[in-house]
């Protein structure tokens, strides 16, 4: 739990751990929109291509990140049985007549169509959780708080307190592991004189815990009052006028993965959709038997 | 013996490149009447060490093959340990104990132990009462206010009589006198010396500061590294200044005195543990010259 | 010419109400540039609150203090900032005054609501991690570090706003004997290459015996305001408001009363040392 500063991040030094955390950030979510659009095989490929020389280039083992699937495998099997059996190939009568077979057996089918459905919503779940979670291997949450706010930023013309979410979001994270190390000190301070938390149902289990939670929310509270003596002492008035020591700077590397990343999402519109009817998207399209 | 360990090690993430060893093979022993002292520096695997004489942290029975750890007579090494009656029996003071009170009132924080040991409530009211004047502190006046209203020492002195109210036969103290001032130390130190001779035989002290454990314990065992480096008699300990110092730690202060006014050439013991025992010595030095 | 000018200060918590607790009464003292001043006294004697009374943190109920010629109690805007940067307050428990994760972020902190060009904070931040001896562990986290470490990058923090007063309020109280000893390392370092003026809160006799000047509080008032001997050597009217003499003081003590008058005021190890062997 000390970790919660660096959190997943793996420790080398590469231009991916370097990058620009905003240009990271922005890039994850073009990267998202990209996964979300594209509706085939071919495509995926391409996108899983571009993620492996990422990873490479971050220096991060790629098992490492792909053992973060272990987590969502489970759910990613159930989705794609399910949206197999549930299939029925209504509406993509071409694609059922290319791949001629279907088994019915009461409420549920498998046929070409189901498994093809099936196997994108598998390919997009996959794809889905391995990008962020190569961002989170280079980026440490503190880093990434500080691309937050940023990209907040403009929220401040409609008078959101963007900085103020930005100090909360660098307290907690500063404050979490202090707390859940003083919960466990609370825990065990009460387990010796004798009180049990793994005994009776959910009710007695919750009441359990009140002997914890109420010296914890205690301590949080004169924690916060102390944290806000300490903060005003050192000239803090709510972020006014305030400057930062690290001023975040785009590199040329960053602006051109951000344009990399930008020039895929457009290739990616432009194959799915046909928008000019270019020949050799195409290929691309192979799987794609009905037009989206 | 009331505490018998031997052979227990504790290794942190095994197998892992964040392997540590808290404790490295550690065998002690302690009797029914000691004050017993435990120092060293952090991470030198002293909580680690408490920890595992009251079962919040549990033997690992795959390294400690053929170790011993009886507190109590109850066989923590057991693969399932009566952890139910050890708790009754060893009694935990934890570090700033002031922060883990909870209760509306005085009499219910300190009645939280003996009903989790399931008394009946005559019995619970008895223990409470006791506890409470056992601290120092007048039941009738405090009982029924909120333990969030005294003040620091007080409430000090009421988690501690949250502890004692289980009765238990072996009473461990992690810091007990941290943060507070010269005169709240003194009286603490009082208190549990006087805790020794009514209630409770038995007392495990951590600590860091030696003019504490000089001036409390009668045995004292030196952690390192996860090993226990000796265990000494104070007087015997603080002869050892190199051992001391090489961990890092300090003298009792009024040992570094009479060892400093001895490097002077004044004929003082230099392993003098008490202020008074110092101050008989110059006396009879000096004012039986001075007559 | 005095930095801080203490004037009848009085300060009540709960002010009206039922438990009302007058903290300070009457309080008055001068910090001259340049002192090393210890503030001594029991708990709930209201050294705490007397802390927060130089920075404009609290406000006087009563009496005024004056920080480099401006009244806290008038003092808006530019004048709070510059107030709040002349006095440096480093706190009890080195866990609730870090604001950031990274060493160099929290140091920065200050200097950042200063609202300094971003290299000369770099500048400040280096400097004053150098100060405590902490600048290898900027990049890293304060969660890994010991107490004492954690209270010197407080120190830092307060540092980089660089004030001329340095207020401990009891910064040791909550630290192992080497946390001690490395806090009071630094700010002798500190005051011997700053010049910096301290107000040292403790109830510590060995560390008040280290300053120029001791002031004493009991319920609320100043008992004791002279030089650090002669407050020091007197048990036992330190005695009488709850407070302990450094060791030496105290053998010197128990000796008088034996008849063997070793003259002076004697608070150290080495004075009561050279005082002994002088009359062998």
């Amino acid at each position: 739990m000390k970790d919660v500063v660096f959190g997943q991040i793996y420790p080398v030094d590469s231009p991916v751990h370097r990058a620009d955390p905003r240009a990271k950030l922005l890039i994850m979510i073009v990267y998202i929109v990209t996964v979300v659009f594209v509706p085939s095989f071919m495509l995926y490929a391409v996108l899983a291509l571009v993620l492996l020389a990422v990873t490479l280039m971050s220096r991060v083992p790629p098992l490492k990140v792909l053992r973060s699937l272990k987590a969502i495998i489970v759910l990613a099997i159930v989705t794609f049985i399910f949206t197999v059996l549930l299939n029925d190939g209504a509406g993509k009568e071409k694609e059922l007549e290319t791949f001629g077979f279907f088994v019915n057996f009461g409420p549920f089918y498998i046929c070409g169509s189901g498994l093809l459905s099936g196997g994108r919503i598998m390919c997009r779940i996959i794809l889905l959780i391995l990008g962020p979670t190569l961002v989170t291997l280079t980026t440490t949450p503190v880093d990434m708080a500080d691309a937050v706010e940023w990209l907040l930023t403009p929220l401040k013309l409609i008078r959101v307190p963007v900085h103020a979410f930005g100090m909360i979001m660098s307290i907690a994270l500063r404050m979490i592991p202090t707390l859940f190390e003083e919960a466990q000190r609370m825990m065990n301070a009460q387990k010796a004189r004798g009180a049990c938390f793994d005994h009776g149902n959910i009710f007695k289990r919750a009441g359990a815990l009140i002997p914890v939670l109420i010296p914890l929310f205690v301590s949080a509270f004169k924690r916060a009052g102390d944290l806000a003596d300490a903060m005003e002492s050192r000239c803090y008035n709510g972020g006014k006028g305030k400057t930062r020591m690290k001023v975040l700077r785009f590199s040329a590397g960053d602006v051109f993965a951000m344009l990399f990343f930008a020039a895929l999402l457009f290739f990616v519109l432009v194959c799915t959709y046909n928008w000019w009817n270019w020949g050799w998207t195409e290929f691309f399209r192979m799987d794609m038997i009905e037009p989206v | 013996m009331q505490v018998e360990i031997k052979n227990l090690s504790y290794i942190y993430n095994p197998k892992s490149p964040f392997e540590k060893r808290a404790l490295d093979n550690i065998s002690l022993g302690v009797e029914e009447g000691d004050f017993f002292g435990v120092i060293g520096h952090t991470g030198s695997g002293k909580s680690t060490l408490v920890s595992h004489i009251n079962a919040l942290t549990r033997v690992q029975r795959k390294f400690n093959k053929d170790s011993v750890l009886k507190v109590c007579g109850i066989d923590l090494c057991a693969k399932k340990p009566d952890v139910k009656t050890l708790r009754e029996k060893v009694g935990m003071v934890f570090q700033y104990p002031e922060y883990q009170l909870f209760a509306d009132t005085v009499a219910q924080d300190v009645g939280f132990g003996p009903k989790n040991l399931g008394l009946g409530e005559a019995e619970i009211n008895e223990r409470v009462r006791t506890a409470v004047s056992r601290v120092g502190l007048d039941y009738e006046e405090i009982a029924e206010r909120s333990p969030f209203e005294l003040s620091g020492g007080q409430k000090r002195r009421i988690a501690i009589a949250g502890v004692i109210a289980m009765r238990p036969e072996v009473l461990i103290l992690d810091e007990p006198t941290a943060g507070l001032d010269p005169e709240g130390k003194k009286d603490l130190l009082g208190l549990f010396r006087r805790l020794q001779k009514e209630a409770c035989p038995t007392i495990i002290m951590v600590s860091h500061n030696m003019d504490e454990v000089a001036e409390c314990c009668n045995k004292v065992a030196v952690m390192g590294e996860g090993k226990i480096l000796g265990v000494f008699s104070p007087r015997e300990l603080f002869t050892r200044r190199e051992l001391i110092k090489g961990m890092g730690m300090e003298m009792p202060s009024v040992t570094e005195l009479a060892y400093y006014l001895s490097e002077g050439g004044l004929p003082v013991d230099p392993s003098c543990l008490t202020e008074r025992e110092l101050t008989d010595a110059l006396i009879k030095i000096f004012c039986g010259e001075a007559k | 010419m005095s930095i801080i000018s203490v004037k009848n200060a009085e300060y009540v918590y709960n002010s009206g109400l039922e438990d009302e607790v007058v903290a300070l009464r009457g309080v008055s003292f001068d910090a001259r540039e340049g002192e090393f001043i210890a503030l001594v006294g029991s708990n709930g004697s209201g050294k705490s609150t007397l802390a927060r009374l130089l920075n404009g943190l609290y406000l006087p109920d009563a009496g005024e203090v004056i920080v480099d010629g401006k009244n806290t109690l008038k003092a808006k805007g530019k004048d709070l900032f510059d107030i709040r940067r002349s006095v440096g307050v480093v706190f009890q428990n080195p866990d609730n005054q870090m604001v950031a994760s990274i060493i160099e972020d929290d140091v920065a902190f200050g200097p950042e609501n200063l609202g300094l060009p971003s290299a000369e904070i770099k500048e400040r931040v280096e400097w004053a991690l150098d100060c405590v001896g902490m600048l290898e562990y900027r990049k890293g986290t304060p969660f890994r570090l010991s107490g004492g470490q954690k209270q010197r990058i407080a120190i830092a923090g307060v540092l980089a706003l660089r004030p001329r007063v340095m207020v401990l309020d009891e910064s040791t109280s909550m630290l192992d004997p080497r946390g001690k000893k490395e806090v009071m390392d630094t700010v002798r370092r500190i005051r011997e290459k700053e010049g910096m003026t301290v107000i040292m809160i403790t109830h510590f006799p060995d560390e008040a015996a280290t300053a120029d000047r001791v002031i004493a509080l009991d319920k609320g008032r100043i008992v004791i305001d002279s030089d650090a001997h002669s407050a020091l050597s007197d048990v036992e009217k330190l005695r009488n408001y709850g407070l302990d003499a450094p060791l030496g003081a105290r053998i010197a003590h128990e000796l008088k009363k034996h008849g063997l008058d070793l003259g002076g005021n004697i608070i150290t190890d080495g004075e009561l040392r050279e005082a002994l062997c002088r009359l062998r």
